[in-house]
């Protein structure tokens, strides 16, 4: 296929989290504000003269200082982006809202206000303590908590208009970056599509780490040309897999799996488009901020949900891709500690494989891709598995 | 002095030598000698004086009247349970870990210990009877559906309002316990979780209830389950298995995580409502808030007399020491919760002879106390008797443990709405969870604790697996710099002994001990030694 345009310019937004974009929309005048977790609202900070920046932390070489403060027993995501705060990498950021969604994450976002990694006299961090179930008590305590730790900070610490009418056009705007997002995705369900997974990935990623009015214009343009972009005459892949789980924000992950003959269909992970990019929808009568906050609870799927409707829909979700996207079978991977995703690993693992009669293969991996050897080897047995299964009609 | 108390002096006199504290006061041996190589398995019992052994001797022999009285009241029950289940045969070693918990042990200390493991070993006997005599897999009984399973980390005060049913905290029994007791029963049920792809990373004690739900080891009963939040992200997760290996309706308990801030209480509150609410229907019973009322004023009086207990260990007076408090105010307060009325007995007994002791300004061990610590994070499960190792060793008397934090707020018992929200502050305060989750300001409290209770030293647990207490760890230690406690960071592995074994465990103490502070061992037959093969 031909080159994406902007692909290369895609590419290096992602070498640094203060990119180029970040830079242009701070001189706007702009408040950038910093969050890890999809429990944070997007659409949230990007009411009226703000934008969202989801942390990453690319090219990590080290964590040492990090290592200090958290041990290495520790989520080396949560561990990445504070050695990355510490060396100055998020001193752009004005706020950092945080989750207490696992308590590798409570505790490295508190580090934000105990040593003060980020060097910026306006900048403030708070934790909401979000729901584990998606039932009305646990709406109400999300909307509370966002209330109290995302809206009334914004407003009374920057000054940020959060009336109904600024909600609703912010998610009027973020359903314009949803809508394209999505569209692009959909490329992937084609029998022959005329987009990899890498560069969905990359697509996806500068969606949610560059501010939006910026970075909409290339996304829009992008859409254009995938619109008349023309296939490699033969499907150039193996096999199609979902890529399942935990923190991925690394786009080489994705190419990892592609190199190895298994083109990834869809993206069911932290920073991927399932959840994020669907459409908000507000209801008739409903508040602006109710319909997000219902929006959320319902798309989560984060494995910290304990009530047997939410761990159904996680394993729903997926059978869901996996049929849309036409996925021969599922990579589930998690990152290394974290305990979460850990547990429901090896449960949709025994579910998938065993009730819902889907390939699946089971990794974990570091936040920072460095041998890889071992994973490109799982990864090339599963992918023949599937071939093998291809062959034999499915058997 | 009486002529008893004469001939007694002078026949304790005569056998000192055969004390192991006189021992290793005079370089001639001490505790460690007792015991065969790498064991448990001690020669003969320890030689306290008279008076001390035979009223430890007698209290071994309640203890055993209590396991006698289990078998005896469901005995085809208790025999089917041992062929059924393999943690079963732990409890086993109940004498052996009593025995090593109080050594040294002597006087007031010695009877205030006593006490409360008697209470604890009549209380589990008969949980143990009451629940493999309704298990269901063993065939069930007449009380199998008034019986709820709830998570161990639940306070099951609130359940109280159902004057019919049995709150059961479902791993106590085939998981928390005989980790208490037996420090090899859990790296099977740890293998088998690992076995089904869990990886070791993860917090030893949810991946060892994983391996009890997946070993199909869980007693079978009720009719609907309770489920948690509480402690921590790991407990969360194993939940996900133990409700589909039960196949039983239920509800997770989601108390507020960040529970230190006024917007958390309405929320856990509202989610006890819920729970009430769950368990009318699934039961079909009505909560009946007398019933809750008439329980809820026997865990205020525990906690009033817990918090006169506490004024008392702020002294160099108590009677009531170490592993003899952690452990009782664990069991009573977690899985008892002021569900029996004999721990309210038993704990007005026991503050009868700390007064006393405090009166006669009675100093426990001998004096022999060098530091205070406060011990601090939640204590490895396989070393239940680390406390008594180190005062014994090192003259290191554990003042206070983290865990005998937990919710001790009063709870209203007249108007059920004041009731409610306090049981949702109660319930917030839980096991492993008051000072460990929820935020900075929890854990970092552990200084205020330690200044309050005059302690020269923390001894922080470093579960090697806890993310949360990982997620401190610099500056833990900086503040104890700059606070100028004595600092030990104990690593250990919760219940799986096989990382860091108690050996292990003991060697950290020593190096700090002899390199930091320079000093030498009370019992120098204690610093090292090999127990892998003990219970």
């Amino acid at each position: 296929m031909k080159d994406l345009k902007h692909l290369i310019y895609f590419e290096n937004l992602l070498q640094d989290a203060h990119n180029e974009l970040v830079s242009k929309a701070v001189e706007q005048g702009l408040h950038p504000l910093g969050y890890n977790c999809y429990y944070i609202p997007e659409v949230l900070l990007n009411l009226p003269g703000c934008f969202s920046s989801r942390l990453r932390a690319p090219r990590c070489n080290s964590t040492d200082v990090a290592n200090y403060y958290m041990t290495t027993r520790n989520c080396p995501y949560v561990r990445a982006i504070l050695e990355r705060a510490i060396e100055g990498g998020y001193n752009y950021l004005e706020a950092l809202f945080g989750a207490e969604g696992c308590a590798a994450m409570e505790r490295m976002e508190e580090h934000f206000f105990l040593i003060n990694p980020v060097k910026n006299e306006k900048f403030f961090t708070t934790i909401i303590d979000p729901p584990m179930k998606g039932d009305k008590t646990s709406l109400d305590y999300y909307k509370a908590q966002l209330k109290l730790k995302v809206l009334e900070p914004l407003r009374d610490r920057l000054g940020v208009d959060i009336s109904d009418e600024a909600i609703r056009k912010a998610v009027e705007q973020s359903n314009e970056i949803y809508r394209i997002i999505t569209e692009i995705g959909n490329f992937r369900k084609a029998d022959n599509p005329v987009i990899t997974g890498y560069e969905f990935h990359v697509i996806q990623l500068v969606s949610q780490v560059c501010p939006h009015s910026l970075i909409k214009p290339y996304l829009e343009e992008t859409l254009e040309e995938l619109r008349t972009r023309q296939p490699e005459p033969k499907f150039p892949f193996r096999a199609r897999v979902a890529l399942v789980g935990s923190e991925v924000d690394d786009p080489e992950f994705t190419k990892l799996i592609e190199n190895c003959g298994a083109m990834v269909v869809a993206d069911r992970y932290c920073f991927g488009s399932f959840p994020s990019r669907e459409v908000i929808e507000i209801q008739e009568g409903e508040s602006a901020f109710d319909a997000v906050c219902r929006h959320y609870l319902h798309w989560s799927q984060c494995a910290r949900f304990m009530s047997g409707d939410k761990i159904e829909q996680r394993h729903k979700e997926v059978e869901r891709l996996v049929k849309e996207f036409k996925a021969d079978g599922v990579i589930y991977e998690n990152m290394k500690f974290c305990e979460f995703w850990s547990y429901e690993k090896v449960l949709a693992s025994h579910v998938f494989t065993n009730e819902l009669n889907i390939p699946c293969c089971t990794i974990e991996k570091e936040y920072s891709l460095g041998a890889v050897g071992q994973l490109r080897t799982r990864f090339q047995a599963f992918i023949e598995a599937l071939e093998i299964k291809n062959i034999q009609g499915g058997r | 002095m009486k002529i008893t108390d004469k001939l007694i002096s002078a026949i304790d006199k005569k056998l000192e030598r055969f004390d192991p504290l006189w021992q290793a006061e005079h370089g001639v041996g001490g505790q460690r000698d007792r015991y065969y190589d790498k064991t448990g398995v001690a020669k003969w019992r320890e030689w306290r004086g008279v008076k001390d052994t035979f009223y430890d001797y007698t209290q071994w022999l309640y203890n055993l009247y209590s396991m006698v009285l289990m078998v005896g009241s469901a005995p085809v029950a208790c025999l089917k349970g041992f062929w059924e289940y393999r943690w079963m045969g732990s409890y086993l070693g109940t004498f052996m870990f009593i025995d090593r918990l109080f050594e040294g042990f002597r006087g007031y200390e010695l009877r205030t210990a006593h006490m409360n493991m008697h209470a604890i070993v009549q209380s589990l006997t008969k949980k143990i009877a009451l629940v493999l005599a309704n298990d269901k897999r063993l065939g069930g009984g007449p009380l199998s559906d008034n019986m709820v399973p709830m998570d161990e980390v639940l306070p099951p005060l609130f359940m109280t309002g159902f004057k019919d049913l049995i709150p059961i905290p479902l791993q106590t029994l085939p998981e928390f316990i005989i980790c208490d007791i037996d420090q090899h029963i859990e790296p099977y049920y740890i293998d088998v979780a690992e076995s089904f792809g869990l990886p070791a990373d993860v917090c030893s004690r949810c991946s060892a209830e994983t391996g009890v739900a997946i070993d199909d080891a869980f007693p079978i009963i009720g009719k609907a389950f309770l489920t948690t939040n509480m402690p921590c992200n790991a407990s969360e997760a194993t939940s996900m298995f133990q409700r589909r290996r039960l196949g039983l309706p239920d509800m997770p308990v989601t108390m507020a995580m960040i529970h230190n801030e006024p917007g958390a209480h309405p929320y856990s509150t509202q989610v006890l409502r819920d729970a009430i609410a769950f368990i009318e229907k699934e039961y079909g019973v009505k909560y009946d808030w007398d019933a809750l009322f008439e329980r809820a004023k026997h865990m205020n009086e525990q906690n009033t007399i817990e918090l006169e207990k506490w004024d008392i260990f702020k002294t160099p007076h108590s009677a009531l020491c170490g592993i003899a408090e952690t452990l009782y105010r664990l069991y009573s307060w977690a899985s008892v919760n002021g569900q029996e009325d004999y721990f309210t007995e038993n704990d007005r007994k026991v503050i009868k002879i700390m007064r006393k002791a405090y009166e006669e300004r009675y100093r426990p061990f001998k004096g022999k106390t060098r530091h205070r610590a406060f011990l601090w994070g939640p204590s490895a499960v396989y070393y239940t008797d680390f406390p008594t190792w180190i005062q014994n060793c090192w003259g290191i008397n554990i003042v206070l443990n983290m865990d005998s934090t937990m919710g001790h707020n009063m709870i209203d018992t007249e108007d059920p709405e004041k009731a409610i929200e306090d049981l949702a502050l109660f319930s917030e305060k839980g096991v492993m969870r008051h000072h460990a989750v929820g935020g900075w300001e929890n854990v970092n409290a552990l200084w205020e604790w330690a200044k309050n209770f005059d302690c020269d030293m923390v001894i922080f647990n470093d579960n090697v697996a806890c993310k949360g207490m990982n997620g401190v760890h610099a500056l833990m230690e900086e503040q104890a710099r700059d606070l100028g406690f004595h600092f030990i960071f104990l690593e250990h592995d919760l219940e799986d002994a096989r990382t860091v074994s108690r050996r292990d465990m003991r060697k950290i103490v020593n190096n700090y001990m002899t390199v930091v502070l320079n000093e030498e061992p009370l019992d120098p037959t204690l610093v090292d030694f090999d127990d892998s093969l003990a219970f």
